[in-house]
């Protein structure tokens, strides 16, 4: 089966250029430079139709600038998208555009993720509109009335404000305006994150429903473990953006390989181990401008050696579909 | 599955943005005064023609008899001159209307041009970004840097004198604000997510700008907006007093402040005065209702 998409080597890196005021300072001695972030750095995957794959990761280890660019938000620095095995940049500007929208994004906060000014009606029905999928009103009409329907919200309300909704009902906004496009792939970046957790369950089963009513495939990001275990079927541990490991779901979190994320698993509270005394992670995560060399987790690692220091280690097979990436799987067992 | 979905209740009252606002600015006493005031200002100078005693422009009209009444005397004519009358025989009440009517017609003609532009280039820094955004940027500051009233003036002095001369010279000297505000507010907009979203949907770039973004600036737009305005009545008074703005023949409030200057020390304060006061009153009121929008339009503010 080809995957529905497959991130080939991308990287995503933000610079920020010096301007003349800042060139001359630098130039008289001034310490400051063009800083350059690697956000994303050198990913590659792949996800198969149908499949939820969790992206989990610290705040700023750049699982959301990764759920972006997969998105089409931002462009690639370097690497490639394969949508069906056909890298996105071939396709001709029509299919190019339908590849676009067969990827959706949902977003963190409800709140912003909404234009203040526009009506739910036309939130919902302004990019079906642009591209031509509706026309006419009483067709567009009754398009919004059938996705509001979908994604659980009364068709009544659809000449409301976005401010005039709870924050799960706002999700669901924008979870209608994705699939207006009919996309089959689905962004989720942190979409439960800013909800209370009642109405986390709801979104959680929306999401469920929608991807059996409309065989979605979901990329969803999310720094909560519980979650995570509960909907994915496989997870990607991010850190410092690279990939450290990647398995099925029941496997990461029964056999944990990478010391990065056993030291995260180790962190989720649990009803059978409450006296238990929480370690955290030495140290802070280190700055994206200025990565450490060799693998980016030695200076926070208990098993760090010199190896560590200087190669970064590459993402190796340690069962068939379980990865990771580290130079010492082998001594650390399971 | 379709059993856990819940369709969601609707809340009790639903109220829509304007209304919300309109409620929010009612709170404010001063704010509602100043717009009562200003009401009453703009419906006397647009009435101006049928509720006043004389016609200050019409020669035939005016007497040179009746020149330097103080308040409360009767004209030759036979109506009393409630504001008394300047130097060439004109009725200063009926002057004064006559000239409100000029100052807000040259005031917001220039503003809402200057509004278009402004908002236009300002916009369209924001859209390109780069070179281009850095040049215009630049213009826009290496502008802001002279004081408004010098950059009429030179303008004025090249152009020479006219409505349409003073308009124009008030535009080149304040689009620059608007510019700059827009731009500012567009910028922090394009990096909100509904316009990530707007850029994920497909949407066109000059669709993003002009129906999700510009919507968005409107807020400060429109405070800019009415400050600049009385800035630009203000400005224009400014250049008229100095005797560049407009002609005597079209005598705004600043014109009629300047014709009675040189009669301040002898005592004929009510020349100067009244024009003055009308002004201040103008200028006060479009500013203090600037300030209350600003106030209810800045959602930090809210509570």
């Amino acid at each position: 089966m080809t995957p529905i998409l497959e991130i080939e080597n991308v990287s995503k890196r933000f610079t920020k250029k010096l301007d003349a005021a800042g060139k001359i300072a630098a130039r008289l001695g001034a310490n400051i430079r063009e800083e350059t972030v690697h956000a994303v750095d050198n990913v590659s995957m792949s996800i198969m139709p149908g499949e939820v794959l969790g992206l989990v990761g610290e705040s700023g280890c750049g699982k959301s600038t990764l759920g972006r660019v997969v998105a089409g938000i931002h462009p690639p620095s370097a690497g490639q998208l394969h949508l069906d095995g056909t890298p996105i940049n071939d396709l001709s500007a029509q299919d190019k555009r339908r590849a676009n929208l067969d990827i959706q994004m949902i977003f963190q906060d409800p709140s912003s993720s909404l234009n203040p000014r526009m009506r739910v009606e036309d939130i919902i029905s302004e990019a079906p509109r642009m591209h031509k999928m509706v026309s006419g009103a009483s067709e567009t009409s009754d398009f919004v009335d059938d996705l509001m329907r979908k994604v659980g919200l009364d068709p009544v309300m659809k000449r409301r404000y976005p401010h005039q909704f709870s924050g799960g009902q706002r999700q669901r906004i924008g979870i209608a305006r994705a699939l207006a496009v009919k996309p089959r792939f689905l962004v989720c970046d942190e979409a439960i994150a800013a909800l209370d957790v009642s109405i986390q369950a709801q979104v959680i089963n929306l999401f469920a429903d929608l991807r059996e009513d409309l065989g979605l495939t979901y990329l969803f990001i999310s720094h909560d473990l519980s979650v995570v275990q509960h909907i994915t079927d496989r997870v990607a541990i991010m850190y410092l953006g690279r990939i450290v490991e990647i398995a099925p779901t029941d496997d990461i979190f029964s056999t944990p390989r990478h010391p990065y994320t056993r030291a995260l698993l180790d962190q989720v509270p649990r009803l059978d181990q409450r006296k238990q005394d929480f370690t955290p992670i030495r140290g802070e995560i280190p700055s994206p401008l200025d990565p450490p060399t060799g693998c980016h987790f030695h200076p926070r690692c208990p098993h760090a050696t010199d190896l560590c220091r200087q190669n970064a280690p590459q993402l190796s097979t340690v069962l068939s579909g379980h990865m990771a990436s580290c130079h010492h799987l082998e001594t650390l067992g399971v | 599955m379709t059993d856990t979905q819940i369709i969601a209740p609707v809340p009790a009252k639903a109220e829509t943005p304007f209304a919300q606002f309109r409620a929010e600015f009612f709170e404010s006493k001063i704010a509602v005064g100043a717009l009562i005031t200003l009401g009453i200002v703009v419906v006397l100078a647009l009435l101006a023609p049928w509720i006043t005693p004389q016609n200050p422009y019409d020669l035939a009209q005016v007497d040179v008899m009746d020149a330097r009444l103080p308040p409360g005397e009767e004209a030759f004519s036979g109506y009393t001159m409630w504001l008394g009358s300047d130097g060439s025989g004109r009725d200063l009440f009926s002057a004064i209307l006559y000239g409100l009517r000029i100052s807000l017609a040259v005031g917001v003609a220039s503003g809402v041009i200057a509004l278009f532009i402004g908002t236009f280039v300002g916009l369209f820094a924001a859209y390109v970004g780069g070179r281009v955004e850095t040049l215009i940027m630049r213009f826009v500051d290496l502008q802001l840097s002279f004081p408004a009233s010098l950059v009429a003036l030179m303008l004025v002095a090249l152009l020479g004198k006219g409505v349409d001369k003073i308009i124009l010279a008030l535009v080149v000297s304040q689009w620059a604000y608007y510019a700059r505000t827009v731009r500012a507010t567009a910028l922090v907009e394009r990096h909100k997510e509904y316009v990530e979203a707007a850029i994920c949907l497909g949407l066109s770039k000059a669709r993003i700008m002009f129906r999700h973004i510009l919507p968005n600036c409107l807020g400060p737009l429109i405070v800019v907006g009415t400050v600049q305005v009385a800035s630009a009545i203000s400005l224009e008074a400014t250049l008229s007093f100095l005797g560049v703005g407009l002609p005597q023949t079209q005598p705004s409030l600043g014109v009629l402040i300047a014709n009675g200057f040189e009669y301040m020390l002898s005592g004929r304060y009510w020349i100067s005065v009244f024009p003055g006061l009308a002004l201040l009153l103008t200028v006060v009121s479009i500013n203090l209702v600037g300030d209350h929008l600003r106030d209810v339009l800045n959602p930090r503010m809210k509570k």
